[in-house]
């Protein structure tokens, strides 16, 4: 397995898209944090801790949650599909007959890369924290991490499903939709036009969530309570850590028997 | 080394509501022995590239079985001891030849020491020299089928497997592709090529199997049919009703 795990990294580093956007995504998280929360604009010296702080919280909750989850699916549809569009996996399994072993190696390597990705993204805000001199709640920031990572691998396991049956990156629509479920079943609107739905999903969220389990991580922007639990769904466990694992876990699973079981 | 296929057998759902059942291949059986080369000829859609995918388990099929040295056919492809060329190619196109072989190399478990040289032989045999490193992108259809070719042949497999190597290719490159081919033979190792250009495999296979519906229409050794393959060709194509409607 390491072999294959060796064979997807090298491709995903090589990749040009990835080799694009990754560095688009930290430049956007130090736009957000930089420009777009007012640190630094005049008056910003003024701002106290506490609004400092929240800011730059946000904004990387923002870029990670948003960004992080379009770069999670990206990564999700590079598991088969592309070795399936260009016919390599032929070559590929007749000279490594593993299936189950080549899906785990290659689905392996991308929550790696992904994670890897997540860690750079949390030591850059930390470098900014660190830079404006600024107060934090290390509970906050590593709750956003954590759950954002599993979010983020719920996504690519939906995904790398998906790839086994679409063609080249075109499964990573496949993760979109999941987000636009998401979206509807947390805060019944249609994502990208943000448009309310006629029928309210809301009330059936706890139920929905269990097909598609994303813990909403902008939780801790909200100041009020009432409207944390508006927007907070709770999956059959109960916990949602514990529920996004076993997902994961069975999701994976559940590829890799229908990966070895396909007709190429 | 043998090689024995019994009564393989595969059918197709088409459609997604219909599931309309087309049979690829049915009731194929034929053994083959080393240093033997093998042609599968037909017309489209005869079942070739079924059949080499079965061989090969990328489909997996209905009914029947593949053996190797009676040792089942996954077995044998552990041992890393199989060559493939598909005869779709639309290779990684971001990488050069050097990193793809590479990359291949990696995963059959090879260090960069042991293939370097094998790589510089065919390079240097192919005229691929200056396209080492530029990306597949570049490559012309001809040139991605040198490079199929190389992956293919580059760990000396006992068991090459190759589907229309050789269109699209030039004359010389055609020539140094079949002559590596019978080096396999040479060595004791067996091969199965699937083509439409008669003229190769007049040149290279010991035997001739041709494929009708999926179906094996004729099995023959080749210095029965040598004089006038063309001929045979047509016979077992008309004698199987496959050009009733010319």
């Amino acid at each position: 397995m390491i072999k294959v795990m060796k064979y997807k990294l090298n491709y995903l580093l090589s990749n040009k898209f990835l080799a694009i956007f990754i560095p688009i995504l930290f430049a956007i998280l130090n736009f957000e944090i930089i420009i777009n929360s007012g640190v630094l604009l005049s008056g910003g010296a003024n701002f106290n801790a506490d609004i400092k702080y929240q800011l730059v919280l946000n904004n990387y909750i923002v870029v990670i949650s948003f960004f992080g989850f379009l770069a999670a699916i990206f990564i999700g549809s590079s598991v088969l599909g592309p070795d399936i569009q260009t016919g390599n996996l032929y070559i590929i399994l007749s000279t490594y007959p593993s299936r189950k072993k080549y899906y785990f190696g290659t689905f392996l390597t991308c929550v790696i890369y992904l994670l890897a990705v997540q860690i750079l993204l949390l030591i850059n805000e930390m470098i900014l924290i660190w830079i404006f001199d600024i107060q934090y709640l290390a509970s906050d920031i590593s709750y956003v991490f954590f759950q954002n990572a599993l979010n983020s691998i719920v996504a690519l396991s939906l995904t790398s499903l998906a790839s086994i049956y679409i063609k080249g990156h075109g499964s990573a629509f496949v993760g979109l939709l999941g987000y636009a479920f998401f979206s509807v079943y947390l805060f019944n609107t249609i994502p990208f036009i943000n448009s309310n739905l006629v029928f309210d999903m809301t009330q059936y969220k706890n139920i929905l969530v269990n097909f598609f389990p994303i813990e909403n991580i902008y939780g801790l922007s909200y100041t009020e309570t009432w409207v944390s639990e508006l927007y907070n769904a709770i999956p059959l466990f109960g916990s949602m850590y514990l529920y996004q694992l076993l997902y994961i876990v069975c999701l994976s699973c559940l590829s890799a028997i229908l990966f070895s079981k396909k007709d190429l | 080394m043998k090689l024995d296929v019994k009564e393989l057998r595969k059918a197709y759902k088409i459609g997604i509501f219909t599931r309309r059942i087309t049979q690829a291949i049915s009731e194929v059986t034929f053994s083959l022995d080393e240093g033997n080369i093998l042609a599968v000829v037909g017309q489209n859609g005869a079942g070739k590239t079924t059949l080499i995918k079965c061989i090969l388990n990328l489909i997996k099929s209905d009914d029947g079985t593949v053996t190797i040295n009676d040792q089942s056919v996954l077995d044998f492809i552990k041992s890393r001891e199989v060559g493939y060329m598909p005869e779709k190619l639309d290779f990684p196109r971001m990488i050069t030849l050097r990193e793809y072989i590479t990359d291949l190399m990696i995963l059959r478990g090879w260090e960069a020491s042991e293939y370097k040289k094998q790589l510089q032989y065919y390079v240097d045999k192919f005229y691929l020299t200056k396209h080492m490193d530029k990306r597949l992108s570049e490559y012309s259809k001809g040139t991605m089928k040198k490079v199929a070719f190389i992956q293919a042949i580059i760990h000396k497999p006992k068991l090459i497997i190759l589907d229309e190597p050789t269109d699209g290719l030039d004359p010389v490159s055609r020539r140094t592709l079949l002559k590596e081919i019978l080096e396999i033979k040479k060595n004791k190792g067996i091969a199965i090529i699937s083509t439409h250009i008669l003229s190769d495999l007049a040149m290279i296979a010991d035997e001739v199997i041709m494929l009708q519906d999926g179906r094996i229409a004729s099995h023959e050794a080749i210095k029965n049919i040598q004089t006038s393959l063309d001929d045979w060709y047509l016979n077992e194509v008309y004698r199987s009703g496959g050009m009733d409607k010319l």
